[in-house]
């Protein structure tokens, strides 16, 4: 069987790049301020232990637990928005933890609907949405709800702006997750439907038990480089006046005693992104490898 | 006796592609009808059409008296099982996910009754070890075994076997063959596609013959395999025992 061991190269690279990180940064307290921002310890430190609590029910493959947690984690973050809390690299790793579900349930969806062919209307709805978000850049979307959204929209329907940051990247992550779960449903041989349609299966069971599971789990590799895209592109956040890392990196800089020292902070940025982004691809590697046992070949 | 399953001149085109024509017989409840005929004659088609997989154009099929059309198809498959010619298992799914699937799902049974109506029926085709298994790690036998008993869970009233030991050495296909006669002894139907004359021998009640979609002959195995008169099975039948065992 295909067992998960922690990689050795990923922990050096890791371990690497942080020793790289303290290295690099001016002192403790600039570091510090990038990664949590303006805010404290304490609302991080619960938000992880949130997480692994998602990754415990995930791993005990109990669905409805993962989700009520994942709403916990949503409430929370709702809760604790306020002036310093998210800011550095929390917004971008929260605002990405955010989206995840969000991008995989509507990417599933798009796809199911672009890919069946019986409830033809919608077919053409999923199609239609895909190809246009997909078609246009997405600093062109923001700029163009941060612009002329607010006057489009009664002021009673104002949202948080978190919210909407939510809305737009879930929605454009997802159509392009909905392209890697349709290319899954288009590899799936015609023998699954036969098999299943056999058994008594109804075309929507067949759907929810048999093909999406099996798709889900093959496209797990191509789905975390949409969501490590998703979560590099969080850095578009500052149009919107979030202190994200990236632009507590820049707000840093303008100060003239800081001038000197742009290289090292640039780098700090970068690295950091990197940390995650690796982070990200490793745990998408252990989840291929936990649920993907069944591609284990005889021995 | 009313036969349980009756097909009258049935006829099937897939694709434009004209695949059975005027297809008309009988099979008797309890009994297992085996079809033989060449590669691409419209076996595997004419299985695939009885639980409505194909949809066929003309002619009537009955169960039980009944127009299968006018039955629910969960209704239809729940009582007419299949076993695939390339087994049609769910790779992502274990051996037991695999035959429990239908119960839950289908039947709407609690996961634990399910389990054990599956267990039984993996004990019957000797796979009761392998429920944690997953398909790809088992042998073409196995996996034929498997899928045998995921059919068989449903209880089903008919059983279409297509080719089930084609892939599988002597040995093995005589497992299989095992597992099929102690079903047949149960009284579950069965039709069966084989290209083996001798497992034809040994287990028919009726063979049909089908080349390029139509009903050569039928009749029992007899009259079909031994004493026919048509040159066409004749030739077929000279040339299969002729590969089975040579040509002193
Ligand atoms: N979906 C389809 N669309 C068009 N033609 C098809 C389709 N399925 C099968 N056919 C054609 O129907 C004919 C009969 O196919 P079928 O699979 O029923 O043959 P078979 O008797 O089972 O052969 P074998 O012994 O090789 O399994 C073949 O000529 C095949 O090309
Ligand atoms: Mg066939």
């Amino acid at each position: 069987m295909n067992q998960y061991k922690l990689n050795s190269t990923f922990i050096i690279k890791v371990v690497i790049a942080v020793i790289a990180l303290f290295i690099i940064a001016p002192d403790f307290v600039v570091l510090r301020r990038f990664v949590f921002g303006f805010g404290q310890f304490i609302t991080p430190s619960i938000f992880v232990l949130f997480f692994a609590i998602l990754q415990y029910t995930l791993l005990k493959n109990n669905k409805f637990m993962a989700l009520l947690v994942w709403m916990l984690i949503f409430a929370f973050i709702l809760l604790n928005i306020k002036d310093g809390w998210p800011t550095g690299l929390m917004v971008n790793v929260v605002l990405t933890l955010m989206c995840l579900p969000m991008t995989f349930i509507l990417a599933l969806l798009f796809a199911v609907l672009r890919f069946q062919s019986t409830l033809l209307v919608l077919k053409i709805f999923a199609t239609v949405i895909i190809e246009s978000v997909r078609g246009v850049p997405l600093i062109g979307l923001m700029i163009f709800i941060l612009s002329v959204g607010a006057d489009m929209v009664p002021a009673y329907w104002m949202m948080p702006k978190i919210i909407t940051l939510w809305m737009i990247y879930s929605l454009f992550a997802g159509v392009y997750l909905a392209e890697v779960f349709r290319g899954g449903f288009q590899s799936i041989p015609k023998a699954y439907f036969d098999g299943a349609y056999a058994l008594g299966m109804s075309p929507l069971k067949t759907y929810v038990y048999v093909l999406v599971p099996k798709v889900v789990i093959d496209t797990i590799p191509a789905a975390f480089n949409v969501y490590i895209g998703l979560f590099k592109e969080t850095s578009l956040v500052l149009l919107f006046g979030y202190f994200d890392l990236m632009n507590i990196a820049l707000n840093y800089l303008d100060f003239p005693e800081h001038y000197d020292e742009s290289i090292k902070i640039y780098m700090m940025v970068l690295i950091l992104f990197w940390i995650v982004a690796t982070i990200m691809h490793e745990y998408g590697h252990y989840l291929f490898k936990t649920f993907s046992k069944y591609e284990a070949k005889k021995t | 006796m009313k036969p349980l399953l009756t097909i009258d001149q049935l006829s099937l085109s897939l694709s434009g592609k004209e695949i059975l024509k005027d297809v008309s017989c009988q099979f008797q409840t309890g009994s297992c009808s085996v079809l033989i005929g060449p590669s691409g004659s419209g076996k595997s088609s004419l299985l695939k059409t009885l639980n409505l997989l194909n949809e066929y154009d003309a002619g009537l099929v009955c169960f039980n008296g009944k127009d299968i059309k006018t039955i629910s198809k969960t209704e239809l498959r729940k009582k007419i099982g299949m076993v695939f010619q390339q087994y049609n298992l769910f790779d992502h799914l274990s051996v037991m996910d695999n035959c429990t699937l239908a119960l839950k799902r289908v039947l709407n049974l609690k996961k634990r009754d399910a389990h054990e109506i599956a267990q039984t029926y993996l004990t019957k085709v000797k796979m009761n070890d392998y429920g944690n298994a997953f398909p790809r790690q088992l042998s073409g036998g196995q996996q034929q075994r498997v899928a045998i008993a995921r059919a068989m869970c449903l209880q089903p009233e008919v059983l279409l076997l297509d080719e089930p030991t084609a892939a599988l050495d002597p040995e093995m296909s005589f497992e299989v063959l095992e597992t099929i006669k102690s079903l047949a002894e149960e009284g579950v139907t069965m039709i069966y596609v084989t290209h083996e004359i001798n497992l034809a021998r040994h287990l028919a009640d009726q063979v049909i013959f089908i080349e390029e979609g139509r009903v050569v002959a039928q009749g029992d195995v007899k009259e079909v395999l031994d004493t026919t008169k048509n040159n066409r099975i004749k030739k077929f039948i000279e040339q299969i025992e002729h590969r089975l065992y040579g040509s002193e």
